[in-house]
């Protein structure tokens, strides 16, 4: 670009620096919406997916009438093995320690992906996992002991986890020590991992040599969720469109003033034989760089406040979008040199004697 | 031929008529001056010469161009090269300085030269004032840089509307000694619109306007 152009540029955006941050901030706040819901929407979409893989099932069989699977029922299921890719059973029950209700659940802790965790795995008896919102209700420290009411052997914390679900308010132990723990004969739920075109025959198989069993796809959970992400997202959606709706007032307004000051030089450019070409460069040139200047803090701005959404609202961190950033600079330049034209061509269509008369 | 010639210009504004079928001549390199009442439309006529407005009825050429008939771009090439204009109120944009000031008409022109702006700063006797941002400088220096700035791609015209309206005595002399040393020395063609007749005596011939029409054109003695 050419370098007096831009000696000339900087002048005048210095000179207007109050009126170019206050369009810039206008741009910020667009941004830094759009780039919120897009980064919540991404980073979602992918915990569910960590979820399903979490999982490993499709899967999920329960008994109807809420009484535990016995291990005889698990072999029954596992021995129906048209489709069925991997087996997996867990429990799930509470206990009392001290004022509190805490849920406990078991499941072969060594297969188990997604988390993050500060300790070691319980192996032994006794020993159990606790979830950060556990440990921040009762006020739990790794290595710490606690008798469940009712029992003299104390559960030992040897790890502290997170996964950034609901699971982060429950103790995770290895499956044995859990249904010694609960007094369980069997297990709460079998999940399977089956072949979706075979699901519809498996279903049929288990409801014949088990019609008390019940199975639901995990699936069904996913949708249930992804129905409420659709509803997040559409709130998300509308509260974006206020804010964009909004923010292309304010700097429309705020373009416009900018314009209305600067009539006079805009005439006196004219006298001077400035091309028309040459003053709409001026002018949209000073619009894009605000633009660009709230696009970059709005991305910024954007991202913290999907990690608040995304920690608040959905209990756990989402990941920086890297693809939003092209969006958001786009969006932030597109907004600010579209707000910016109507005002200069309304004042280029001016008679320059008009305006250097000071009409 | 004429340097600029004028056949029927009129100029509405809705009901009321600024300009009504003015017919004028003026050859290259004179100094006519133009006077009237205030309203009497001397300053449109200015303007409709210099490309700044256009008129509703009639024809302007100037060095055989017609100006009625550019528009845009070439318009603006017409200012541009051939026009230099010195306002009642200098409208120099206030965050540039004496020196940039002058260079942002270069900028427009060609391409800034501050070796070519400080000589014509210098030439109007602003040479030690470069640096000064228009808030810095009285209102004579200021009228002395939108000369300068007039002037700096050699138009060959120059048009002044008041360019003494706002000065002194004392700065109205030092502004008209250097339109008429421009005029002597680099033979422009120049257009002064004044109320004041004393202004108008520098000038070589007077036009004298009312209610939108040329009244009276005469030599002035000196």
């Amino acid at each position: 670009m050419n370098t007096w152009f831009l000696f000339f540029l900087k002048k005048s955006i210095v000179q207007r620096r109050g009126r170019f941050l206050l369009s810039s901030g206008a741009v910020m706040l667009t941004v830094t919406a759009v780039t919120a819901l897009f980064t919540v929407s991404a980073g979602i979409r992918e915990r569910i997916g960590l979820q399903l893989q979490q999982y490993g099932a499709n899967m999920l069989i329960t008994d109807a009438t809420g009484v535990v699977i016995s291990d005889e029922r698990v072999r029954t299921v596992a021995a129906l093995a048209a489709g069925v890719r991997a087996v997996s059973t867990e429990v799930y029950g509470t206990v009392r320690l001290g004022q509190s209700v805490v849920e406990v659940i078991g499941r072969d802790l060594e297969r188990m992906t997604g988390v993050r965790m500060q300790g070691r795995l319980p192996r032994a008896e006794g020993e159990a996992m606790a979830g950060t919102r556990l440990c921040e209700r009762l006020g739990v420290k790794l290595g710490e002991q606690m008798v469940p009411a009712g029992r003299r052997e104390p559960i030992v914390i040897t790890a502290i986890y997170d996964r950034g679900t609901d699971e982060d308010a429950a103790l995770l132990m290895p499956l044995a020590s859990a249904r010694k723990l609960l007094g369980l004969a069997g297990v709460s739920a079998v999940l399977l991992n089956v072949d979706t075109g075979s699901m519809g025959a498996f279903e049929r198989s288990l409801a014949a040599a088990d019609p008390r069993l019940r199975t639901r796809k995990v699936l069904q959970i996913a949708v249930a969720e992804e129905r409420l992400l659709a509803r997040v997202q559409l709130l998300l959606l509308l509260v974006t469109s206020v804010v964009l709706v909004s923010s292309v007032i304010t700097l429309g307004s705020t373009m416009g003033a900018s314009v209305i000051e600067r009539k006079t030089e805009i005439g006196l450019m004219a006298s001077l034989g400035a091309l028309p070409a040459q003053v709409w460069k001026f002018f949209i040139t000073e619009a894009v760089a605000a633009g660009l200047a709230g696009s970059v803090v709005g991305y910024a701005a954007g991202s913290f406040a999907a990690e608040a959404i995304a920690l608040t609202a959905f209990g756990g961190p989402v990941p920086v979008s890297v693809s939003a950033l092209p969006l958001a600079l786009v969006l932030g330049t597109l907004i600010a040199a579209v707000t910016a034209y109507v005002p200069v061509r309304g004042a280029m269509n001016v008679v320059p004697a008009n305006v250097l008369r000071g009409e | 031929m004429s340097f600029i010639f004028l056949q029927g210009v009129s100029k509405d504004y809705g009901t009321a008529q600024a300009l009504r079928g003015v017919d004028c001549s003026i050859g290259r390199g004179e100094w006519v001056s133009i006077m009237g009442p205030s309203g009497s439309g001397k300053s449109t006529l200015l303007n409709i010469i210099g490309g700044l407005d256009r008129p509703s009825a009639g024809t302007i050429t100037v060095d055989g161009a017609d100006i009625n008939a550019m528009k845009g771009e070439e318009l603006a090439r017409f200012r541009r090269n051939s026009v230099g204009f010195i306002f009642q109120q200098s409208h120099l944009i206030p965050y540039l300085t004496a020196a940039e000031n002058v260079m942002l008409a270069q900028y427009f022109h060609s391409l800034p030269d501050r070796a070519e702006a400080v000589e014509a700063l210098a030439k109007v006797g602003l040479g030690h004032r470069l640096d000064h941002r228009p808030s810095q400088l009285s209102g004579g220096e200021q009228q002395r840089v939108c000369i300068a700035r007039a002037m700096i791609n050699n138009p060959g015209i120059l048009l002044a509307d008041e360019p003494t309206g706002n000065l002194d005595r004392a700065n109205t002399r030092t502004v008209l000694d250097l339109i008429r040393d421009i005029h002597r020395q680099d033979g422009y063609t120049i257009i002064v619109v004044t109320h004041d007749p004393e202004v108008s005596r520098w000038a070589d011939r007077s036009l004298f306007m009312e209610d939108g029409r040329i009244v009276t054109d005469e030599p002035i003695c000196r």
